[in-house]
C-alpha cells in the first residue's frame, strides 16, 4: 500500500504553508496546491490520506471541489477549513460526506486529531479495497474447473454429487478439492465459504 | 244725532223694506213674464225713486210683457241668473263690469242721476265722519282706524271708497284696523259713527244731501272727508266717479225684447230725479276691478292652492320641473359623488395598502442587506485575521513540537511558547465574539418557493431606482428549495440590480430572470443583461468581486451574494454572453422532500 498522503489545499500561501508546516511536524507526508483545479488535474487520488481544504477559494470553491469528488466516486476523507463557522455550510459539507469541518481559529492540535482519523479511514479503506483484490487474485488464480468445484464445497454438496453433476470421477472431484484448498489457504467446506462470502464470490 | 231723527230713519228705512218685500212677493203672479233681476244692495231710496216707476212704465209701455222684480243673491249672481232664468237686470256698474265680462252681459241703460251731468261719472264715494273729529282731514289720516261701510260687495258703498285707497298707494286690504258692515249705510252706518263705534263711514255719494233734505239728519254733524271739487257730480264726494247703475240683459235675452226694453228705457226721458241713458265708459270700472283684484280678477287674490295652481300653472309646473330636476341632479351627484368617493378611498386604501407593503419590504430588505453587509464585513475581517493568526498558530504549534521530538526543549522556550499560544487564543476569541456580534439571527432553511421569492424580488426592483427597466420574469410554476426566503430574495434583488446597473447605459435595456432545472437535483436562477461587452480585465474584476471576499466597495453586493450563494449550499458563476451581456447563475438544490407546497 502507498504511504498516505496529505493534500493542503488552500488559495493563501500563508495559511497553507503554516498547516504545512505544522503537519510535516507531526509527521504527515504533506502535499500543496493553491487551487483546487490544479489539485484535480495533478494528484493521485488513488493515494490514500486525506484532504485539508479552504472552503472559500477563486474559481473552484471548496465545497465545490467535494461534489466534483463525489462525483467522480473518489473517497478520499475531506477536512474543511473554514473562517466563517458558518453552521449551514458545514452541515451541507457533512451531508455530503466531509470527514471534518473546522474552523480556522480552532487549535492546531484539533486538526492533528482530524487528520489523524482521517487518514486511518483511508488507509482502512484502501487496506480493505486492496486485500479485496489480492483474494480475488487468489481466486482468479484457479482453474476453471477449480472455481466450479470450490463453488460446489462451498455449498455444501457431496463430491459424489459434484462428480456425477460435472461427469467426472469422485477422485478427480477430491483432487481439484485438495487443490482450491491449498491454493486459497483453507482448511475446510466452512472456510472455503467464508473466503468465498468475503470475495462475495456469488455461488450461483 | 237726536233721537228722533233716528226713529224718523227708522221709519223710513222700514217702509223701503216694505216695498221690496212687495216686489217680491210679485214674482209668483204670471208664467210668462219677463224678470228683472235686483242685484247688489241699494239704498232704500232706490226702489220708490228709480225702480218702481221704471218698472211700471214697462209694464205700461210693454203690455204684451209682465215684468217684473227678482231678487238676485249679490254674492254669486251669475249663477243665480242663470238658475231663475232672468232675462234682465239692474245692478252697480262694478257688478254689471263683472258679469259682462263673465256672463257676456249686455248693456242697456245706465241711470243718471239729476244730479250727475255724466252717466259714466254718476257714482263716487263719501267717507264721512263726525265734524268734530278734526284728526281726519284727508283720505291718508284715516289709516289704521275703524271703518263702517253698508255691504262688502257694495259698489259705490265699499269699493269705490277702497279703489281711492289703492290709488294714493296704500294696500286697501290693511288700510283699517277694523271694518264693520252694517248692511245698510243709513242710518246703521251713520249710528256707529254715533256712536263712535266707528271713525269713518264710507257711504254712496249723495246720500248724506239726500238724507238732510229730507230732514232726517243733520248735515253739521258730519263732514266729508278730503272731498274733491268737481262740476260734474253736484254732492260732496270723496273718490272718482263711476258710471250709474246699469240696467242690463243677459246673453239669452232676444235682440228684439233687449231693443224694445232700450228703447222703453231711453224714452222714459228725464224724472225729477233720474234719466235712463247711455253710458259709456266703464274702463274705470275695469281698472277698479283690477286693482283692488276682485270680480274677474279676484283670482288674483286667491291664494288658495287651485287658485294659484289656476294662476301660476305654468310657471308652478317648470319651477315643480326644475325642482325636481335639481333634486334629481342633486341626488345623482350625491351618488355619483358619494361613488368617486368610495373608488378614491379604496384606491387610496390600496395604494396606502401598496405603499405600506413596498415600506415594510424595503425596509426587511434594507435591514437585511444591512445585516448582510455588516456580517459579511465582519466575516471579512475575521476571515482576514484569521489567516495570520492561523498561519501563527500552525507554527506555534509546529514549532514546539518540533523542539520535543528534538528533546531540545528548555523551561524558557516552553514558557514563551505557552504564552504565545494563550495570547493567541485570545485573539482567536475575540475573532470570534466579533464575528458573532454581528451575525444576524438566522432562519433555519425551510422548504421555500423560488418562484414566489423571484415575484417578491420582481416587486421590490419595480419601485425602486431601475423602474424603468423591463425584467423579463420566466419560471416553473413552482421551483421547491431548502432556504433562507429573505436571503434568496436578496440574492436575486443584487443580480438583478447588478444587471440593471449594467444594462442601464444601453438604449435599449433588457434583463431578464429565469428559473429552470439545472439537471434533476438542481435549479438554476440566471439573470442576463445586455449591458455593455467586458474585457478581460473587468471580468476578470467582476469574477473576483464575485469569488473572493476582498473588500472592495463595488463587490459588497455580489459578496453579499457570494456569501448566500454559499450559505445554501449554491454556486455562483458568471459568464459573458455574446456579442455583449452578462449572465450569471446561481444553482441550487432542488427539496424534493414533498412535491406538495409547504405550509
Amino acid at each position: 500500500m502507498k504511504h498516505p498522503l496529505v493534500r493542503i489545499i488552500d488559495d493563501d500561501a500563508d495559511a497553507r504553508s503554516s498547516t504545512s508546516f505544522f503537519l510535516s511536524v507531526m509527521g504527515w507526508e504533506i502535499k500543496e496546491y493553491e487551487s483546487a483545479v490544479h489539485f484535480l488535474e495533478t494528484d493521485d487520488l488513488s493515494r490514500p490520506g486525506c484532504l485539508v481544504l479552504d472552503v472559500r477559494m477563486p474559481e473552484m470553491t471548496g465545497m465545490e471541489l467535494q461534489v466534483k469528488l463525489n462525483q467522480k466516486d473518489c473517497r478520499l476523507p475531506i477536512i474543511f477549513l473554514s473562517g466563517h463557522g458558518d453552521l449551514d455550510m458545514a452541515v451541507h459539507a457533512l451531508k455530503r460526506g466531509a470527514s471534518d469541518f473546522l474552523e480556522k481559529t480552532s487549535k492546531p492540535e484539533r486538526l492533528q486529531a482530524a487528520v489523524c482519523k482521517a487518514v486511518k479511514e483511508s488507509v482502512a479503506l484502501t487496506e480493505s479495497i486492496e486485500s479485496r483484490e489480492k483474494l480475488k487474485s487468489v481466486f482468479e488464480s484457479l482453474t476453471p474447473r477449480e472455481k466450479e468445484v470450490a463453488l460446489r464445497v462451498a455449498k455444501g454438496e457431496l463430491n459424489k454429487v459434484i462428480a456425477y453433476d460435472l461427469g467426472i470421477s469422485e477422485r478427480t472431484v477430491k483432487m481439484h478439492r485438495s487443490n482450491v484448498c491449498a491454493k486459497l489457504n483453507v482448511a475446510s467446506a466452512v472456510e472455503l465459504a467464508a473466503f468465498l462470502n468475503e470475495l462475495q464470490v456469488s455461488y450461483e | 244725532m237726536k233721537w228722533s231723527t233716528v226713529n224718523r230713519v227708522r221709519k223710513i228705512f222700514n217702509a223701503a223694506a216694505s216695498v221690496f218685500a212687495a216686489l217680491t212677493f210679485c214674482t209668483y203672479a204670471h208664467a210668462d213674464e219677463i224678470k228683472i233681476g235686483i242685484i247688489d244692495s241699494f239704498n232704500p231710496g232706490l226702489f220708490s225713486e228709480t225702480l218702481s216707476p221704471t218698472l211700471d212704465y214697462l209694464n205700461q209701455k210693454l203690455p204684451q210683457h209682465q215684468f217684473k222684480f227678482v231678487p238676485v243673491n249679490s254674492i254669486n249672481p251669475a249663477e243665480d241668473l242663470k238658475r231663475q232664468d232672468v232675462s234682465f237686470f239692474i245692478c252697480s256698474a262694478g257688478t254689471f263690469h263683472e258679469l259682462s265680462l263673465l256672463q257676456g252681459a249686455m248693456h242697456i241703460a245706465t241711470r243718471k242721476t239729476v244730479l250727475s251731468e255724466d252717466p259714466s261719472a254718476s257714482e263716487a264715494s263719501t267717507f264721512v265722519t263726525l265734524a268734530d273729529r278734526k284728526d281726519l282731514d284727508s283720505l291718508a289720516s284715516l289709516k289704521g282706524k275703524t271703518v263702517v261701510a253698508s255691504q262688502p260687495n257694495s259698489f259705490d258703498g265699499w269699493l269705490i271708497a277702497l279703489h281711492e285707497i289703492h290709488k294714493l298707494g296704500f294696500n286697501p286690504d290693511n288700510f283699517f284696523s277694523k271694518a264693520l258692515f252694517s248692511h245698510f249705510q243709513f242710518p246703521d252706518a251713520l249710528m256707529a259713527l254715533v256712536e263712535r263705534k266707528a271713525d269713518v263711514a264710507i257711504l254712496s255719494a249723495c246720500l248724506l244731501e239726500k238724507m238732510a233734505d229730507e230732514g232726517l239728519l243733520d248735515q253739521s254733524e258730519f263732514k266729508v272727508v278730503a272731498p274733491k271739487s268737481n262740476t260734474t257730480l253736484h254732492c260732496a264726494h270723496s273718490t272718482d266717479l263711476y258710471p250709474g247703475i246699469v240696467f242690463a240683459s243677459v246673453e239669452q235675452t232676444s235682440p228684439k225684447l233687449a231693443w224694445e226694453v232700450t228703447s222703453a228705457l231711453i224714452s222714459i226721458g228725464a224724472t225729477n230725479d233720474y234719466e235712463w241713458t247711455i253710458a259709456n265708459r266703464f274702463s274705470k270700472v275695469s281698472d277698479l276691478y283690477r286693482d283692488l283684484q276682485i270680480g274677474p280678477y279676484a283670482y288674483l287674490k286667491d291664494w288658495s292652492l287651485n287658485g294659484v295652481i289656476s294662476r301660476f300653472g305654468t310657471e308652478i309646473g317648470v319651477a315643480a320641473l326644475l325642482l325636481l330636476m335639481l333634486i334629481g341632479n342633486w341626488f345623482y351627484l350625491r351618488r355619483t359623488v358619494a361613488k368617486r368617493t368610495a373608488q378614491v378611498k379604496r384606491t387610496l386604501e390600496r395604494q396606502i395598502q401598496l405603499e405600506k407593503e413596498q415600506r415594510e419590504s424595503r425596509l426587511r430588505l434594507a435591514q437585511l442587506e444591512k445585516f448582510g453587509v455588516i456580517s459579511q464585513m465582519s466575516g471579512m475581517l475575521a476571515h482576514e485575521c484569521q489567516q495570520p493568526l492561523m498561519a501563527i498558530n500552525n507554527y506555534l504549534a509546529g514549532l514546539k513540537y518540533h523542539l520535543q521530538k528534538e528533546g531540545r526543549s528548555d523551561a524558557l522556550t516552553a514558557k514563551a511558547i505557552s504564552n504565545l499560544e494563550s495570547n493567541s487564543e485570545r485573539i482567536g476569541d475575540i475573532i470570534i465574539r466579533v464575528r458573532n456580534y454581528a451575525k444576524r439571527k438566522r432562519g433555519t432553511l425551510k422548504r421555500c418557493d423560488l418562484t414566489q421569492i423571484a415575484e417578491s424580488a420582481l416587486t421590490v426592483l419595480a419601485s425602486g431606482q431601475y423602474k424603468n427597466i423591463p425584467i423579463k420574469y420566466q419560471g416553473p410554476q413552482h421551483a421547491y428549495v431548502s432556504g433562507e426566503p429573505l436571503e434568496l430574495e436578496l440574492l436575486m434583488i443584487n443580480l438583478m440590480r447588478n444587471a440593471c446597473s449594467a444594462a442601464e447605459s444601453q438604449s435599449q435595456p433588457a434583463v431578464s430572470l429565469t428559473i429552470t432545472d439545472a439537471d434533476t437535483d438542481h435549479f438554476c436562477i440566471e439573470v442576463e443583461d445586455n449591458g455593455p461587452a467586458l474585457d478581460d480585465a473587468g471580468f476578470a474584476r467582476l469574477k473576483s468581486l464575485g469569488d473572493s471576499i476582498k473588500p472592495n466597495g463595488m463587490g459588497i453586493g455580489l459578496s453579499l451574494v457570494r456569501g448566500i450563494a454559499d450559505s445554501h449550499g449554491g454556486t455562483l458563476e458568471f459568464s459573458r454572453l455574446q456579442p455583449n451581456g452578462i449572465s450569471a447563475k446561481f444553482t441550487i438544490e432542488k427539496d424534493k422532500g414533498n412535491e406538495a407546497p409547504a405550509g
